[in-house]
Formats: C-alpha cells, structure tokens, sequence
C-alpha cells in the first residue's frame, strides 16, 4: 500500500466501524485531488462523504459544530497552505473550547486532514508546510506521519483521538512511500516519536548507550567535538562499453562491475590523517544503503554516532559538505581504479 | 421559326442573370464598406436596478476586429501553453481561460484607461490584456522565464501588468483586496473603477460577504464580476450552492446577470455596469454564465464530475468564439477571408512568443532570496547551507505605486 491507499484505507475503517463519522472537503466525493477518498461516497452514500463549498474556514467550522454534537467529524483541506482562512476557527474556537468551558464542551472528535509539504513545483500556494503554527498552539495535537502504515495507524489514533488533531500528510510521499501495511484496524501513539535508531557506543567504561550527539556531548565536551567526522561517499563507474551500457538500456543495469565508490571524509577541527579516537557523524547515505561503507568503516574502527535518517537535527547542509569534490568529479573518465585514486588524492589534495 | 424564339427567350435569360450578377456585385461590394451593424444583446436578469442595458448594441468593424483577435489569440494562447505543460516546461499549477474568452474580452472593452483589474489564479487571458495584448510576458511568466510579467517569479497563478493587481492563489482573498482598491479609487476623488473578479467556486467563501458589505456600505466604486463557469473546481453549482443566482448575492448590492458566451452582451453590460460605479452609485455584480473547456487545472482531466459529450456540446454550439464569428459575418461587417488571415496572423504571434519563451531563461539563482522586505534590513538570508547565506535585495521594480 502506498499512503494515499493507506490514508483511504482509515478512512474506509473509520466510516465503517463508526456510524457518526462524517468525510467532507474540497471535492472529496470523486476521490480528492490526490486520490485519498477514492470511493468512499460510493460505499458510505452522499450522507457520509461529501463535497463542500471552497470556504476553509466554513470547513473547519462545520467540523468543530458536527464534533460538538458527538459526531465524529473527518474535514479534509485540500492543500496545507489554504488552511489559514481556517486559522482562526481552528486556533480560537477549536483548541480553545475545552478549556474555556472549563471542560463543559469539547470537539474532540474533530480531525483535519491537510497534504502539506513540496512536490511537483508546487510553488507559493501549493507547497508550504504549516505545521509549526499549530504546533504551538495548546489544545491542538499535531500530526505528521513519515509513511504508509504510521500514516493509517496516527490517522486513525487522531480520528479516536478525544481533542481535535490536524495530520499534514506530506503529500511527497502520497506516491512514493510503499509499505507493507496492514489491512486491519489498528491505532498508533499520538504524541511519540520514533527512535528509529538506537547506537551502541563503546568506551573504556564499558557500554555506554547514547541516544543522540547530545548525551555525548555533555558526557565528553569539546572533546567530543575535535574527534567529529562526517563523510559522504560517490559512484563512480569504469567508462567502459558495458557502463555506458547501462545507462542508456536500463535492463543492463547490473553489468557495472568495474564500479568503485570513493568516500570522503571531512572535518572542521581535525587536521591530518584520522586514524585514532574519530567519531563518525552524519554519515550521509542512508544506513540500510551503505554496506559498503559501513564494512569500511568497522575495519577502521571508528565510533560511528548514528542518526536516524532525516532527523530533525541532521542540517540539510550535511548533505552539500562534498559538493565540490563531486562537481570536481563529474564528467570525468576513469579506465581503472588507480585513476580513481589519483583523481580523488589530488582533488583533496593528499589530506584522505 | 421557333428556333429564333427560343434564342430570343436564350438572350432575356441571359440578360436578366447579368442584371442580377450586376446587382449581387453592387451588394457585395457596398456590403464590404460597411463599416458598423447593430446587434442584438441576450437577455439580461436585473436585480435592484430600474432599467438595464441596452437591448441593441451598435459594433464598429475595428471593434469586431479587435474582438475577435483578442479571443482568438487567449484562444491559441491557452492551447500553446497547455502544450507547454505537457512539454514539462510550464510546471507546477496551471489554470486555462478557454471557453470563458468572451467574458475577459468583452469586460476589458468596456474598462476605461484608469480602471484596475484584480483577479483569482485563472488569471492568463487577464494578463493578456492588460498587459497591452501582448502574449509573450504572459506565456514567459507561466514558463517561468525572464521575459514574464515578474521575471518567472510568480508563475502561472501570479502575472501582473499595469493596473493589474494580479492573479492571487487563494480562492476568494482577491475580492476584499479589490474592495480595497476601489476605496482608494473613492478616497482620491477619481471616477476609476475597481474590477473585482471571482469564481462561481469563490462565490461562496465568507470573505466576499464581508467584502459586499463593506463595498455597499461605503459605496465604493467596486465592480464585481463572477465568471460563472458552473464547476467550482470539481463541483458542480447547485452541489456547492444554495442561491445560485450570484448577480443576486450581494443582498443589497444591484446586480446584473449577462450570457458570458456572448461578447456582445458581455461588453454591454460591462458598459453598462463601468457607467453605474463611475456615477457613484456604489458596487454593482455581474454575473456572466460561463463555460471552462479543460478541467479546473491541468492537473484534473475535467471529465471526472462531468461528461465529455457535456463539454463537446458546448464546444459546438456555444463557443464564444464561432458565435461572435457567425455574427459579425453575417452582419456583413467583416469577411471570412479577413477572419481567417486574422487567425494567421494571431498564430503567428502566438507561436513566436512561444519560441521566445522556450529560447529565454529563468532568473539567476541568486534571485532566490531577493524582494523578501522592502528594504535592506536584512542582508542576508539563510539557505539550506548555512555555511553560505544568500544575499537579500530589493530590485526595486516597482509598478504599482506611480
């Protein structure tokens, strides 16, 4: 399943396994502009699953009035960048009402369904991920789901959930993300992230479990900083006729045997060869991609500070460290790996 | 004997045909001289208002002329850039005039020099004309290139021109910008009118109401229209609307309801409703029934909450465009001949403009970060690579303030 088939998917079990349960928005009745409420009009009737007038704000008002009365209210807006005519309905009646009828009047049932997030040069209205605004915003929960089954269970979590929940699905992933997820009714944690990874590192005291650079930091200091090293690493193919082969007929994609991957390694405090007492952070490529790397690096020795992959703290400009040596790189020909070397030792002049 | 009665009879044919070729000549060719005819406008709906616009509408040949090209040109303007956008080359989202090019022609025929335009995201065949008919800044901008109305930096959703406040993305926002523009209009005593344009879509977002309200209780010169184009995105009118009579939304507000397939009601009652906010008399809505061929962006096939023979139907016997053409033939004001080498000419433009915007280039990536703040209170910006900041500037074009 991929998300939008996930997300139509708790919806479907949210109509079913819920008399009250309403579907309404923007053109939902024929499926939605990505697809999400595909069908569900024609198995839940025009009752249940409907279209409204373009008007945000009169969206999530209905929603916050059906909540009230213990319908279980499921609005979409069509795209997270119009949400903010319905800014005010959300941040001063839905978030607030709780509280301010001193826990009289809720519309907890109420869950906002926004697509959020770049794809497809979307531009200054199609694009914008508004996320932080409602974060801050007490009474409000807030939900971003990273793929397919996290996005059925939250959903369905927000849809049960008893305060009003707004899930920006980034809609990059409508298509993209596939999962093996599973077809019956089932809840996730609102509230509580991941720890897609967890490190082991070794130290003279024994094992010392560290959840992040963090607790590492404040254990070892500025020492912990001078032994950081982040690394990147690139393909770089023999140009032969199979390699050039492969790239114009897909099909001849694995005759890229003479292929080598040099991996950089590059540091701010460090000076020298990095043989001894080197931490490992930011390791660029994903960690279920870098066999390659990782065995490379086992054999140096190194401590290797994981990070699951795009973590909030992880800067995109990690990405762009060995942006030089690949421009540096590109268009290049090599016929063997020592031409490789030679390139690579004399573009990072001498310091690998 | 009969033989010579029989030529004699041969001859008066024979003279009689000449005579009426003669004559069918003398017409054709005084015909051709004709330089204006009188048409009949389709009947208008009138709400709170005494009298309505005229039933007869005098069209000089250049008007036609210059009708037919503005049309024709939104027309082939529309059709190259939906080509663009299959091509890849317009990106993101993409709104298309076509079907509706008798309403923005025969509206902006009617604006006077100083009146200002504002419109929602289906904005091409507006920028068009207000950016003295020219197609290449508004097929530059979609394309995203330099030569477009801002430099590539608004896209398709975004063109500007002079007097022109934009298209503006969001679906009803413009029309209290527009309320706004026609208070400044009454605060400095001009006659200029404010053109604010919505959908049948934007029709029912809270923000026109309080719009309305605000227009009719200072009287400002704010001429509403609503392109009725029967689907707001992909719901129908009586899906999305309960009083689906938009010229009579306003509640206190007159309005005036005209067939948007035809130009020529369309200009007259923009006339007609231009004259009524120049005279003072406060905000007026018109309503033109509409009809949009392609779906609400490229992104929707259009054929999902309505059939294809509904859309073939209206292509057929509706077009704005063949209607206006039979007209103003059968009128004797123009030709065929002078119709189809219009069309050649219209193409030609078209087409160069297409090229010129296919040959251009986008903006430096530098412009990334420019025009954020008026000033330079910031000198940089922060980027995805916080080791370079980007540079802000202010290129200073502006057109809005003179």
């Amino acid at each position: 399943m991929n998300m939008f088939q996930a997300v139509n998917n708790a919806l479907d079990l949210a109509l079913r396994s819920d008399d009250t349960a309403l579907v309404f928005g923007e053109d939902v009745a024929f499926g939605g502009v990505f697809r999400c409420t595909m069908g569900l009009q024609s198995k839940y009737g025009t009752g249940r699953v409907f279209n409204t007038p373009l008007c945000e704000q009169g969206i999530v008002g209905f929603g916050i009035g059906a909540a009230n009365m213990g319908s279980t209210a499921i609005a979409e807006i069509q795209f997270a960048d119009y949400i903010f005519p319905a800014f005010d309905q959300l941040v001063n009646e839905a978030a607030k009402m709780r509280y301010r009828s001193g826990g009289e009047f809720d519309c907890g049932k109420l869950t906002v369904r926004a697509p959020c997030g770049a794809v497809g040069h979307g531009g200054l209205y199609h694009s914008q991920s508004p996320e932080a605004y409602f974060a801050h915003t007490p009474g409000l929960k807030i939900v971003v789901p990273r793929g397919p089954i996290k996005a059925k269970g939250l959903l369905l979590a927000c849809i049960r959930d008893p305060d009003p929940c707004i899930i920006f699905e980034p809609k990059t992933l409508y298509r993209a993300a596939v999962e093996e997820v599973p077809v019956d009714d089932f809840v996730l944690p609102i509230g509580k992230a991941d720890v897609l990874l967890q490190v082991t590192v070794s130290s003279s005291d024994g094992e010392v479990i560290a959840r992040s650079r963090h607790l590492r930091f404040a254990q070892e200091g500025e020492a912990f900083l001078d032994s950081i090293v982040t690394g990147d690493e690139t393909s770089v193919c023999h140009y032969t006729i199979t390699s050039v082969a492969s790239f114009i007929f897909p099909s001849h994609q694995n005759v890229q045997d003479e292929k080598v991957m040099p991996s950089v390694f590059g540091t701010n405090r460090r000076r020298g060869m990095l043989t001894r007492g080197v931490s490992l952070l930011h390791y660029n490529v994903r960690h279920h991609t870098a066999r390659v790397s990782q065995e490379l690096l086992t054999s140096f020795g190194w401590d290797i500070v994981a990070h699951p992959p795009y973590s909030p703290d992880l800067a995109p400009s990690d990405y762009h460290l060995f942006t030089k040596l690949k421009e540096f790189l590109g268009g290049k020909r090599f016929y063997n790996d020592q031409e490789v070397e030679e390139v690579a030792e004399r573009a990072s002049g001498g310091s690998l | 004997m009969w033989r010579k009665q029989v030529k004699i009879l041969l001859d008066k044919i024979k003279k009689i045909l000449a005579s009426e070729h003669l004559l069918s000549l003398q017409q054709k060719t005084s015909r051709q001289f004709a330089t204006e005819a009188k048409f009949q406008t389709k009947p208008f709906l009138l709400h709170l208002l005494d009298h309505g616009p005229a039933s007869e509408v005098t069209l000089t040949k250049q008007d036609a002329l210059t009708c037919f090209e503005r049309m024709t040109t939104i027309r082939k303007m529309e059709a190259g850039i939906n080509n663009l956008y299959k091509a890849k080359i317009v990106r993101g989202f993409c709104h298309l005039y076509s079907g509706q090019e008798a309403v923005g022609v025969g509206v902006y025929a009617s604006l006077r020099k100083n009146d200002t335009v504002i419109t929602s995201y289906r904005n091409h065949a507006w920028a068009f004309l207000c950016n003295h008919q020219s197609v290449l800044p508004v097929i530059g901008e979609v394309a995203g290139t330099k030569s477009g109305t801002s430099r590539g930096k608004g896209g398709s959703m975004h063109l500007y021109g002079p007097n022109f406040y934009g298209g503006n993305a969001i679906v009803g926002a413009q029309v209290p910008l527009g309320v706004g523009i026609a208070l400044a209009h009454k605060y400095r005593k001009t006659d200029f009118v404010s053109l604010t344009i919505y959908g049948d879509g934007a029709a029912n977002n809270g923000q026109v109401f309080e719009a309305f309200n605000m227009a009719k209780m200072w009287d400002l010169p704010c001429l509403f229209l609503c392109e009725n184009n029967l689907y707001s995105m992909g719901t129908s009118v009586p899906r999305s609307t309960a009083n689906p009579d938009f010229y009579k939304k306003g509640d206190v507000i007159p309005g005036l309801f005209v067939d948007g397939m035809d130009l020529v009601s369309v200009k007259e009652a923009a006339r007609f409703a231009v004259e009524f906010c120049a005279s003072g008399k406060g905000p007026i809505i018109l309503e033109a029934k509409t009809y949009r061929y392609f779906g609400h962006s490229l992104s929707d096939p259009g054929t999902s909450y309505r059939t294809h023979d509904e859309i073939q139907e209206v292509r057929k016997s509706r077009d704005p465009i063949n209607n206006f053409k039979n007209q103003i033939i059968a009128a004797n004001l123009v030709t065929a001949d002078e119709l189809a080498e219009l069309d050649k000419k219209v193409k030609k433009i078209v087409d160069g403009a297409i090229k010129a915007a296919k040959a251009d280039k986008e903006v430096g990536l530098e412009e990334l970060t420019y025009d954020i703040y008026a000033n330079q209170v910031i000198q940089e910006v922060r980027s995805v690579n916080p080791f370079q900041n980007m540079k802000h500037k202010t290129t200073g074009l502006v057109i809005n303030k003179k």
